[in-house]
């Protein structure tokens, strides 16, 4: 069972060493902090970094002149098409893990007691699988090439980094899951709008209606992973939720 | 009660193996486990590293033993994987970094109180006192840069202190020799000591160098460059005052007696009875182990074993709080510096390493960015800002 953790003895709190950690603040009253060096400070440091880095890196070119010329790409309309190209990448990774994260989440329900409905969880890691063979058709029809990863893509799949952490490790409660996957559920309700904006922008019309609909699926995902985050967190006890 | 290495002969060779499922065992709880316990997985996969990387050198300056120190070595494989291994994915690395000092600080002043050639525990205490900065200048970062208090890794067993300010440590190569024991005459204790401080820098060293570029911060970039930087000098400190005059299979052999020692200091003080139980497992390995060195360097080397490694192990270092201690020495000997291979104040430092840190230091050095104005407060600095929390408060 992988319920909410229970009351025991967790050893990081300082009240459980009320004389050492008094010990401890009196050091630092004996050992102040004193600068060597203030040359530098973190602000001009850091700063230095950022106005000297490059990014990411480039947007991948559509891989044909005519993809480049023709369709999406050309007829982009107050953006630049590498936004557009970028940002079908990110939603491509985001989808392709998100796959990955509910394979994750269906493992753990499996081998704990049935609290999440199993079903209604393959269900929704069939649509991830199918936002990505959408977003990866339409990169396809720009001409772009859809095994290249953006500099979008490659942020997100850092910001998520840990969830897929979480999700894995087999001492993570279903709640703790649950949380992590609703962090992405959350994330990508919101990509998918920008999305949507950005492809009415660039007249893909004929992805407009396909994207809302993905979309709409997903904020289904969220409200359903939100309801039962809620559930487990209020209840409190091994029943079916879904 | 000291262990009689001649007397128990472990578990033979032929016998010690593990699958993988033994090896990726649960890890323990960052939470819940005592810090000591923490402490001794990590300073024991040091231990099996260094035995590793000095096998691999001797195979390579000795073909008659090729075969003989890849047996071994592939059984230390699976006990440093089976190590360190026990450590779970929810410690961050800059947590994991905070769990190496604290190995670095408790180990070496216990080392140091118990050594009995006083220039080597000079040497140790002179360590002592940077690593105990480093912790300093990593909890800054970990508060500063995940917003964590790293007091929840230390459990309030180790100070959150200035030392001697990492600034000051980086020295020219010349300052960071040191003079060896003599093999013929040094206690086997100082041995062991030796081999084991030697190791924990080592892996401390080359766990900076592994994970110092996962972090996107160029102030956490800098910080582990700077202090990896003078974890190489510990291993050239601690690598110096082993006797080079030691040969091949007796440096062999005081490696697997070393490990039976720091095994056998970990099955008596292991709380955890999951992790004693690997403990108790891989001192019978290493007492196996120990064994078919002993051979060989009686086979090839015609003397007795027991004029290198005596029959009565010494008794082991306690796994406990050095706070008073360090305290002591941080008073009386913050202010060492070194000069060639002896321990001189401040004012006697050498040309040398003051040149060569200035040229290091030129664009800024990041212990002294990272730690500004920092005092530890439990459950982190923000705790002793006044609310409502300014811009100008939250700056360093």
């Amino acid at each position: 069972m992988k319920e909410a953790a229970e009351f025991g003895l967790n050893k990081t709190p300082t009240q459980l060493n009320p004389a050492m950690t008094q010990s401890m603040l009196e050091g630092c009253k004996e050992f102040p902090p004193h600068a060597e060096d203030t040359a530098m400070d973190a602000f001009t440091m850091r700063k230095l970094y950022i106005e000297n880095s490059e990014q990411l890196g480039a947007v991948p070119l559509p891989s044909t002149f005519k993809g480049a010329v023709s369709t999406g790409v050309q007829a982009i309309k107050g953006n630049s098409p590498s936004v557009l190209i970028d940002k079908l990448g990110e939603r491509l990774a985001f989808e392709r893990s998100g796959v990955r994260l509910y394979d994750a989440l269906i493992t753990k329900c499996k081998s704990a007691e049935p609290v999440l409905d199993v079903s209604v969880l393959e269900q929704f890691r069939d649509n991830e699988a199918e936002h990505f063979a959408l977003v990866r058709d339409c990169i396809v029809s720009m001409g772009g090439d859809p095994t290249a990863q953006t500099p979008c893509a490659d942020a997100s799949g850092v910001a998520a980094m840990g969830l897929m952490q979480v999700l894995n490790d087999p001492r993570s409660t279903i709640p703790q899951c649950v949380g992590a996957i609703l962090m992405a559920e959350l994330a990508d309700v919101s990509a998918w709008e920008l999305l949507i904006e950005l492809v009415n922008e660039a007249g893909l019309s004929e992805y407009v209606a396909r994207f809302e609909e993905a979309k709409d699926l997903e904020e289904r995902h969220m409200q359903t992973i939100k309801d039962w985050l809620q559930s487990l967190t209020l209840s409190n006890e091994a029943r079916a939720v879904g | 009660m000291a262990l009689n290495i001649y007397e128990n002969r472990g578990r033979p060779i032929e016998k010690q193996f593990l699958t993988w499922r033994e090896m990726v065992q649960a890890p323990i709880s960052k939470l819940d486990d005592d810090a000591f316990t923490r402490v001794m997985i990590i300073l024991m996969n040091g231990i099996e590293l260094e035995s590793i990387h000095f096998s691999r050198a001797c195979a390579r300056m000795n073909k008659d033993l090729q075969l003989p120190l890849a047996q071994l070595r592939r059984i230390d494989q699976h006990q440093a994987t089976t190590i360190n291994w026990m450590l779970g994915a929810d410690h961050s690395p800059l947590e994991t970094t905070i769990a190496y000092e604290q190995v670095a600080i408790e180990v070496t002043a216990a080392v140091a109180q118990n050594e009995p050639d006083p220039y080597l525990a000079q040497v140790y205490r002179f360590g002592l006192l940077e690593d105990f900065d480093h912790m300093y200048r990593y909890s800054a970062l970990l508060d500063r840069l995940e917003g964590k208090d790293s007091n929840n890794i230390l459990q309030s067993y180790t100070d959150v202190l200035p030392g001697r300010p990492t600034i000051y440590e980086h020295r020219a190569p010349e300052d960071d020799l040191r003079e060896p024991y003599d093999r013929k005459k040094a206690e086997p204790l100082s041995k062991m000591h030796a081999l084991t401080i030697m190791s924990g820098e080592q892996q401390t060293w080359n766990y900076y160098m592994n994970i110092g570029p996962l972090f996107s911060d160029p102030i956490a970039r800098q910080l582990y460059a700077e202090i990896a930087h003078i974890e190489e000098q510990h291993v050239t400190q601690y690598q110096a005052i082993i006797d080079p005059e030691e040969t091949w299979l007796e440096k062999w052999m005081l490696h697997k007696a070393n490990e039976v020692y720091n095994y056998y200091g970990c099955v008596q003080q292991e709380k955890n009875a999951r992790v004693k139980a690997i403990w108790e497992r891989f001192l019978d390995y290493e007492l196996g182990q120990f064994h078919m060195v002993r051979e060989l360097f009686e086979q090839y080397e015609n003397r007795d074993a027991q004029s290198v490694v005596p029959t009565t192990l010494p008794e082991p270092f306690p796994y406990a709080s050095q706070r008073d201690y360090v305290r002591e020495v941080l008073r009386n000997e913050v202010d060492l510096r070194a000069r060639g291979t002896a321990f001189v104040d401040l004012s006697e430092e050498s040309e040398a390493s003051k040149v060569y840190r200035q040229r290091l230091h030129a664009d800024g050095v990041p212990s002294e960015i990272v730690a500004l104005n920092y005092i530890w407060q439990p459950g982190g600095e923000l705790n002793s800002l006044r609310a409502p929390m300014h811009v100008s408060q939250l700056q360093h």
